[in-house]
């Protein structure tokens, strides 16, 4: 933003008056307006030759990745170099922040002043922090110039992982053994690992005829052991996944679960993987380790709603990215999709340990029209007890997760199931 | 620190200044019967004979409306001569307010340009060029006798007059019995037997409208047929000179003011731009029309300013995490095209309770889902295809519910 001068309603009105005291003073030949509105202008002129001098802002703050719930704090410090009058600022922060302490608006007068506040980041997401914006307006508080000083900062807030609480809790996920998983050490696997000297027992066809002939010396290849256990993660982040408050809906819960499952199976050396469906599928394939558990959280940090792809669909394309036999969690408040148990059945033809995890949608909205029982919720609510029948009758594991139970408890809900 | 606005509004000012003195050095002394004037058609040897006397002596060059505003009328003398241009509606009821407050007037005139306002004292200016036998090298100079209130008594030299018809008021001055005005302008005397008929006789040149306004404290209206006499070229003619200064004297017996109106002449070039850009400067704001439209418009501005003025952002955070949102449950209750999934939901929970699958539902005939719903109202609902109202609806799914489970 350019720089600006603005005139508040104060100076707009104080104008007006003034002009109305000339022209009065014109129309009725009256000395005594004619002095007032002079008074009026000169208090205008004088009033428009004073302004704080431009400050320089520089901004702090403790952290710049942080998980939901954080607190982040801020220092602004304003370093005016004199002048007449008052300097406003406001530190800009993204809509999705809250001021917990201190304010990140702020009058003061020129000089050094420093401002404090903290604010905490209930929700997931990428937020901009800044620029900071000051408006230098004149004693009178008739007008004020603005400008912007600073960068635009961004903070990264990843979901809320409940997995350190429930590594307290259980000692341990039972693993499934159908996928692999590279261990950094000779085992048992398909990727080449080293060459060692031959020795009787091995198998014929391990033997390197290249290594053979290089060396006139018997030797095979050693691969990677691999460790087996595949989740897939389908996460329905579509439009209608949003009901609810912008903290707590099913999109919200389905991510804090998948944060907090993936990162208690990829802390004990499995891989995971994530099929994002909205208004388009994106699918990020099965990985291990640590490195891979900061990209999943950063595409669950940056997921939007958005869209209405459905489950069906869904499946049908990324079937190709879902290793064999790999255990398969659908993230979905089961609604608005008449596909539903058409994708779940694929899934299961195929051989997956389906696990349904369903944040019960229409709980959340009624929670927002104040627990109100209407006839469309009855109706809602119905529909979707059956479904929910249905698809545990077809052989999928069902967890219906109503808005009062937490993330903990629905991840030990599903691995008491194993 | 001096913002931009300031050295604009400057740098304006003082433009404005510059110009406007400009302008009025350009407005002095041109055009005739103007007091800055000093050919022989202008008043500068008047303007200065009367500042000489003692008086105050203002110029007017803008309109006549103006002596609304003057304080003291009564010490004042408004010298109208010769106007080049008809007086304004406004500027009449300017000069009559002036008169009824105790205001002093000469008014000078032999074009008939001051009739309209001249009408509001039972004053005329008849058209017409007044000859006499009583001439002096022509027939235009014209000699009269004058006697003001036993003050002063002579003889003036007039210049192509006029004459006044009156029904009251004190002659001051007038012509003899030989006097005879060209109404047709040809120069020649037409006897009696002509349409018109331009007969002999004494004419008035000079009339006080009110004469004993000393002694009833009013204004005072002087209506002399002939401008000329007060000219550079005239005032030093027989008596003129004496008459204008007693007849000053007249109306202001202890002094004061004499406002001589320059803005019913036109001025030349650049001037008479300026002229006629402060006369209707003060016609605005002296109009009592226009009064009421400058208020009004006025007030109008400055309300669709108000309205229209777009007050500056206020500065503070906007949290929006307690925005909610709402999908299933946006419409809050049942309408007749809910009567569908309503069979469904009925039908479903039959199936599910009885632990069949899609396909082996649907080879069940009516009588065993009859059997398995067990419930004659509902079964009729399921079957029917009558429309329901939506409280009927509503009764039909709160069964469910409890039916359901």
């Amino acid at each position: 933003m350019g720089r600006v001068s603005v005139f508040s309603r104060k100076a707009m009105g104080y104008g007006a008056a003034t002009l109305a005291l000339f022209i009065l003073s014109l129309v009725l030949s009256s000395g005594l307006f004619l002095m007032m509105s002079l008074i009026g202008m000169a208090v205008i002129l004088l009033s428009l030759s004073f302004i704080p001098r431009k400050p320089e802002v520089t901004r702090s703050m403790d952290s710049d990745l942080i998980h939901e719930g954080d607190e982040v704090d801020v220092e602004l410090r304003v370093q005016g170099k004199g002048g007449l009058g008052q300097v406003e600022i406001l530190d800009r922060l993204s809509p999705t922040l809250r001021i917990q302490n201190g304010n990140n608006h702020a009058f003061l007068s020129p000089g050094e002043r420093s401002v404090r506040y903290t604010f905490g980041s209930p929700l997931r997401g990428y937020h901009d922090i800044g620029p900071t914006h000051v408006r230098r307006w004149d004693p009178l508080w008739f007008w004020y110039r603005e400008d912007e000083y600073g960068e635009k900062k961004r903070i990264t807030t990843f979901p809320e992982r409940t997995s350190a609480d429930m590594r307290r809790m259980l000692k341990g996920p039972n693993k499934q053994r159908p996928g692999d998983m590279h261990l950094r050490r000779v085992g048992p696997g398909k990727e080449f690992y080293s060459i060692r000297d031959y020795v009787t027992t091995d198998p014929f066809h391990t033997i390197n005829w290249k290594a053979y002939a290089r060396t006139r010396k018997l030797q095979v290849n050693q691969y990677e052991a691999e460790s087996v256990t595949d989740l897939m993660f389908i996460l329905d982040s579509r439009m209608v996944t949003r009901a609810g408050t912008l903290i707590e809906n099913p999109l919200e819960r389905s991510i804090r679960f998948c944060a907090s499952l993936a990162d208690l199976y990829l802390t004990t050396s499995n891989r995971v993987g994530l099929i994002n469906y909205s208004s388009s599928v994106t699918v990020l394939k099965p990985e291990g380790g640590t490195n891979h558990l900061t990209k999943l959280l950063h595409t669950l940090t940056d997921i939007t709603p958005s869209g209405y792809h459905t489950l069906g669909a869904t499946v049908n394309y990324s079937l190709a990215y879902i290793p064999p036999d790999s255990r398969v969690f659908v993230l979905s408040p089961l609604s608005e999709d008449p596909t539903i148990k058409e994708g779940i059945k694929k899934l299961l033809a195929r051989g997956h340990n389906v696990v349904i995890v369903s944040p019960s949608g229409v709980e959340f909205e009624r929670s927002v029209i104040e627990g109100m029982i209407t006839p469309r919720y009855l109706l809602k609510k119905l529909s979707r007890i059956n479904l929910i029948e249905d698809l545990r009758s077809m052989g999928a594991r069902v967890l219906d997760w109503p808005p009062e139970k937490d993330v903990l408890w629905a991840v030990q809900e599903v691995l008491s199931w194993d | 620190m001096r913002s931009r606005i300031l050295i604009v509004f400057t740098i304006v000012m003082i433009v404005s200044l510059m110009v406007s003195a400009v302008m009025l050095i350009l407005t002095s002394g041109k055009g005739a019967y103007t007091s800055f004037d000093g050919s022989w058609e202008g008043l500068s040897d008047l303007r200065d004979h009367l500042d000489d006397e003692g008086y105050d002596v203002k110029v007017l060059i803008s309109s006549s409306s103006l002596l609304l505003s003057e304080e003291d009328p009564e010490k004042t003398v408004f010298l109208s001569l010769g106007p080049e241009r008809a007086y304004t509606l406004t500027e009449i009821h300017a000069i009559g307010s002036f008169h009824e407050r105790g205001g002093r007037l000469i008014m000078a005139d032999d074009t008939g340009r001051m009739d309209p306002l001249a009408e509001r004292f039972d004053v005329g200016f008849p058209s017409g060029q007044l000859y006499d036998e009583n001439f002096q090298t022509n027939p235009s100079f014209v000699r009269v006798d004058v006697n003001l209130a036993d003050r002063f008594s002579g003889t003036l030299l007039l210049n192509k007059p006029s004459y006044l018809i009156h029904s009251g008021g004190r002659v001051i001055a007038k012509t003899g019995r030989s006097a005879w005005v060209d109404r047709n302008g040809n120069g020649l005397r037409d006897f009696d037997n002509t349409t018109q008929g331009e007969p002999l006789g004494e004419k008035t040149i000079a009339v006080i409208v009110d004469p004993d306004f000393l002694s009833l404290g009013s204004g005072c209206a002087v209506f002399i047929s002939d401008p000329s006499l007060f000219l550079n070229e005239m005032i030093d003619q027989k008596d003129n000179r004496k008459f204008i200064s007693s007849l000053i004297s007249y109306l202001l017996p202890d002094g004061g003011t004499i406002v001589i109106d320059d803005g019913v002449h036109q001025m030349d070039g650049a001037a008479s731009v300026f002229q006629r850009g402060v006369f209707g400067f003060v016609f605005l704001l002296s109009d009592v029309n226009m009064k009421i439209i400058i208020g009004s418009m006025t007030v109008i501005i400055i309300s669709a300013f108000a309205y229209l003025f777009d007050p500056p952002e206020r500065l503070e955070h906007i949290c929006l995490l307690d925005r909610t949102g709402l999908a299933e449950l946006a419409e809050l209750n049942l309408t007749k095209q809910d009567v569908t999934e309503i069979k469904k939901i009925i039908l479903d929970r039959v199936r599910v309770r009885n632990s069949l699958s899609v396909d082996d539902f649907s080879k069940l005939g009516w009588d065993d889902i009859r059997k398995m719903i067990d419930d004659d109202r509902l079964y009729r609902f399921v079957r029917s295809g009558k429309n329901y109202t939506v409280e009927q609806l509503e009764r039909i799914l709160v069964e469910v519910t409890g039916w359901g489970g």
